[in-house]
């Protein structure tokens, strides 16, 4: 909790990274002859798959534990090392040589066992990729596989959401797509989460950019959109398709992290993201674990203000507390029916640990 | 002033890597001096993210700080402000 405000952190990227959790070693040379060659054409590198095992036996680690990969060490990482309330867990973009992609049953069984273990702080993100080349939960890469991972992690994982990684694809598609938004939307799940303005690896910018979502938007008016990643890129696009359709959330990461490093940039950009699109549409995620624990981050951004000279020159409203808590929380919190008073009572109720 | 240990270097340069990777993202030893300097360059997704800075100082530094040796550890295209370092720095705690 940060003054009062529910912290629901959108994107919390967990996953058990230990031996166990990356499945089974490869141990076809082939398979990791193929492993290799594809990731080093990809990101240029690949980590050494022997070397994986950051938990020892005794329980003591040579990583910073969060990359352990246990439940424990996850929960202390986000509830107790941060002011963290909430969070909604998400997969990452992945390749072959990660757990996701290699044994997505058993990352979908690290995430269900988490949401088991503290059920009144965690919804499952969910995501999925109808190419099969790079971001979420995995399929083999086919429409067909991608609606199957859908209904499987809705129904049997209870996930509150699907998010997409799209790269090679338009998200307004309507039958490479919109099957997989129907799909969602009959299961009960209403959110879908678009990765964009951030391009990966070197695919053209403009496949990154937020337009394909503004069809999106109208045709699914009773979809909640989460667009991801207003930042630079396309910043003014963004906010104006945010602006004007209803349904579009902006997850606002960096611009967050901004606020500890490049808090003129955070300025600027929030001030622009008040004055035209309003807090209320605006959320925070704190794309954990890989960087860093949030605390720092979330204390710079408490005390961002506006500035005199963006408020006399732009116009920029200053922030105040309310859309403070909307960005850390209550708007998220809305869009998933979340009453935030009453959650803050019931966590405010548990035992320690909880 | 300790000479690096190389093979320990290695060995965690190696499970860093792995960590980026989970994010489609990748990183390789680009070189060591004798005054104890590691520097780094960010590959895959990492090579063109905002928050590499912050990986750099949270993730990256916080891995490669225990081996013998090694005083500073810079990436090659994470151009900051020591006044933008100094900010960083309390995600090193």
């Amino acid at each position: 909790m940060i003054n009062d405000a529910l912290v629901f952190d959108s994107t919390l990227h967990l996953a058990d990274l230990s031996a166990e959790g990356l499945g089974d070693a490869i141990t076809d040379k082939a398979e990791m002859d193929a492993t290799v060659e594809l990731t080093n054409r990809l990101v240029g590198g690949i980590g050494n798959l022997d070397l994986v095992n950051y938990r020892h036996a005794d329980g003591t680690y040579d990583l910073p534990p969060e990359f352990g990969g246990t439940i424990e060490a996850m929960y202390d990482w986000a509830f107790k090392r941060a002011p963290i309330d909430m969070a909604l867990v998400g997969n990452a973009p992945v390749i072959p040589t990660g757990a996701i992609l290699r044994a997505p049953e058993k990352y979908l069984r690290f995430v269900s066992e988490m949401m088991k273990a503290h059920p009144e702080r965690l919804l499952f993100g969910g995501g999925t990729d109808p190419s099969g080349q790079l971001g979420g939960t995995p399929t083999a890469g086919s429409v067909k596989d991608a609606l199957e991972s859908v209904e499987l992690q809705i129904t049997e994982f209870h996930a509150s959401s699907i998010k997409f990684y799209p790269v090679g694809w338009r998200c307004d598609d309507e039958k490479f797509a919109y099957p997989l938004y129907e799909k969602a939307r009959s299961l009960g799940v209403n959110v879908i989460q678009f990765h964009k303005n951030l391009p990966t690896l070197r695919e053209n910018v403009e496949s990154q950019g937020p337009h394909d979502l503004q069809q999106v938007s109208r045709d699914f008016p009773d979809m909640t959109i989460l667009l991801h990643h207003p930042m630079q890129l396309y910043f003014y696009e963004t906010v104006s398709i945010a602006q004007r359709n209803p349904n579009i959330y902006l997850v606002c990461t960096p611009l967050i992290q901004y606020s500890l490093y490049r808090p003129r940039l955070a300025q600027e950009l929030f001030g622009h993201l008040l004055h035209e699109v309003g807090s209320e549409k605006l959320i925070w995620g704190s794309e954990g674990v890989l960087v860093g624990n949030p605390t720092r981050i979330l204390d710079a951004f408490s005390k961002l203000e506006i500035p005199q000279d963006l408020r006399e020159g732009y116009g920029f409203p200053q922030f105040t507390e309310q859309d403070k808590a909307n960005i850390v929380g209550a708007t998220l919190a809305t869009v998933f029916g979340i009453d935030v008073e009453a959650k803050k009572q019931e966590l405010a109720a548990l035992p320690t640990g909880r | 002033m300790p000479v690096i240990d190389t093979a320990e270097l290695q060995r965690r340069m190696q499970k860093v890597q792995t960590l980026l990777n989970w994010h489609l993202g990748s990183i390789e030893l680009a070189s060591v001096s004798a005054d104890g300097t590691v520097k780094v360059r960010f590959l895959g997704a990492c090579a063109g993210c905002p928050l590499k800075p912050v990986t750099l100082v949270a993730t990256v530094r916080r891995v490669l700080a225990g081996v013998e040796g090694v005083e500073r550890v810079e990436a090659i295209g994470v151009n900051i402000s020591p006044e933008a370092e100094l900010s960083l720095a309390a995600l090193q705690e």
